[in-house]
């Protein structure tokens, strides 16, 4: 059985589907959709609940989890917004990105020395696919410059692109999205949990969707939501497009009551008092 | 992030290329606080988006873990190894602060020859 959830913000949709998920036998839940309609957006409350959290029990911080997706703190913001015929900002965009994505690749042999990262990491597969080495195809400097042809061309919506599943890296769209795991990779452990992320041009907004084939939601599904909402605002920033809703597709979401024990119901009660102190309404 | 007025201000100089190994080419001479200086300098040169204004728990800027990478990498190519380190051996809280990655990066210079960084 399949579950919706449409929150404003990172921190409100997170916590309803923690909430959702605690709530189900066994804290599973399948094909749990969770939509943040302003993604990027966040509850400091919220945030500092689950921040310490983490913390207590020695798991990767918030914003390290949101690295792995895009890696913000490597990232050159020349403060500018893509515009056709900018010429000049357009060169401080492409500088921005070329800093951005060489930083990671000179990063990358020591990145695969971490444990789970063998085979490359979630943004390596997206700017250097396969995501071992470098010289990969660089997935998302494809997105941007057709979402910046696109542009130029007057085009806000491109109700003809097939969202395929398991988009070929190297397809003749680019637009498709971004493949984040190989189709032949037959790992039966340590599978990347995020397997596709699509992107969907629609009346000049720009829309993702990620698939996840397992969400952890307390060591994982905060940072992942903050990391593509990243995502999004780098792809929105170069191309010009504005910032749309961002969709998690969940094919297994696990409240993680078996690492965490009644720490759980701890944490969804704490969660739930800061949102409630914070005004925003969880419905 | 995003700018959709155009600004009538003087241009900021474009984004600094990405910091040398020069910056870690005396490395193995440094001592741990020597290597503090070293490392934000290198980050404020090369990596302007790395926040430096919060402290750790050690009193030294506190970092996200994957700029200590960043710089772990700088030091390896200054030293001619791109694996520097085994980050899966790696104390993360050493990649927390600017401090942690001086004291990892002088214990793995200084390490005896064949001995595993860790």
């Amino acid at each position: 059985m399949s579950h919706a959830i449409t929150r404003s913000t990172i921190s409100d949709a997170w916590f309803a589907s923690l909430e959702r998920c605690h709530a189900a036998p066994g804290g599973r839940v399948v094909h749990l959709v969770t939509t943040v309609e302003q993604p990027g957006s966040e509850i400091a409350e919220v945030r500092e609940v689950l921040a310490k959290a983490l913390a207590d029990e020695g798991a990767q911080s918030i914003d390290t989890v949101s690295e792995t997706i895009f890696p913000a703190s490597t990232y050159p913001d020349p403060g500018v917004t893509w515009s056709p015929g900018r010429t000049e900002d357009e060169q401080r965009l492409d500088a921005a990105a070329e800093a951005l994505y060489s930083s990671y690749v000179d990063m990358l042999p020591l990145l695969l020395t971490a444990d789970g990262n063998r085979r490359g990491t979630y943004f390596s597969r997206m700017v250097t696919w396969p995501g071992k080495e470098r010289g990969g195809v660089n997935q998302l400097q494809l997105r941007v410059d057709r979402l910046r042809s696109e542009h130029r061309n007057g085009h806000r919506t491109n109700n003809t692109l097939d969202i395929d599943v398991a988009a070929d890296a190297t397809d003749d769209e680019p637009l498709r999205g971004v493949q984040v795991y190989a189709a032949d990779d037959k790992r039966t452990r340590s599978f990347p949990c995020l397997t596709h992320v699509d992107l969907t041009l629609y009346a000049g907004r720009l829309h993702a969707v990620a698939v996840y084939r397992h969400q952890y939601l307390i060591d994982k599904a905060y940072g992942n939501l903050v990391g593509l909402s990243r995502l999004m605002e780098f792809l929105c920033q170069q191309s010009g497009f504005a910032l749309g809703e961002l969709v998690v597709h969940a094919t297994m979401a696990d409240d993680q009551r078996s690492s965490y024990g009644r720490k759980v119901s701890d944490l969804v009660d704490a969660a739930g008092k800061a949102l409630a102190s914070s005004g925003v309404s969880s419905s | 992030m995003k700018s959709d007025v155009p600004s009538g201000a003087p241009a900021p100089p474009p984004a600094a290329p990405p910091s040398s190994s020069a910056s870690f080419a005396n490395v193995r001479d440094r001592s741990v606080a020597e290597l503090e200086g070293d490392i934000v300098a290198a980050l404020r040169a090369a990596q302007p988006a790395c926040p430096l204004d919060q402290p750790g728990p050690d009193g030294t800027p506190a970092i996200p873990s994957l700029q200590a990478v960043w710089v772990l990498s700088q030091v390896g190519a200054a030293v001619g190894t791109a694996k520097l380190v085994s980050l899966s051996r790696v104390d993360k809280e050493e990649l927390r602060t600017i401090r942690g990655v001086a004291r990892l990066v002088h214990r793995t210079i200084h390490a005896p020859a064949g001995a595993v960084a860790s």
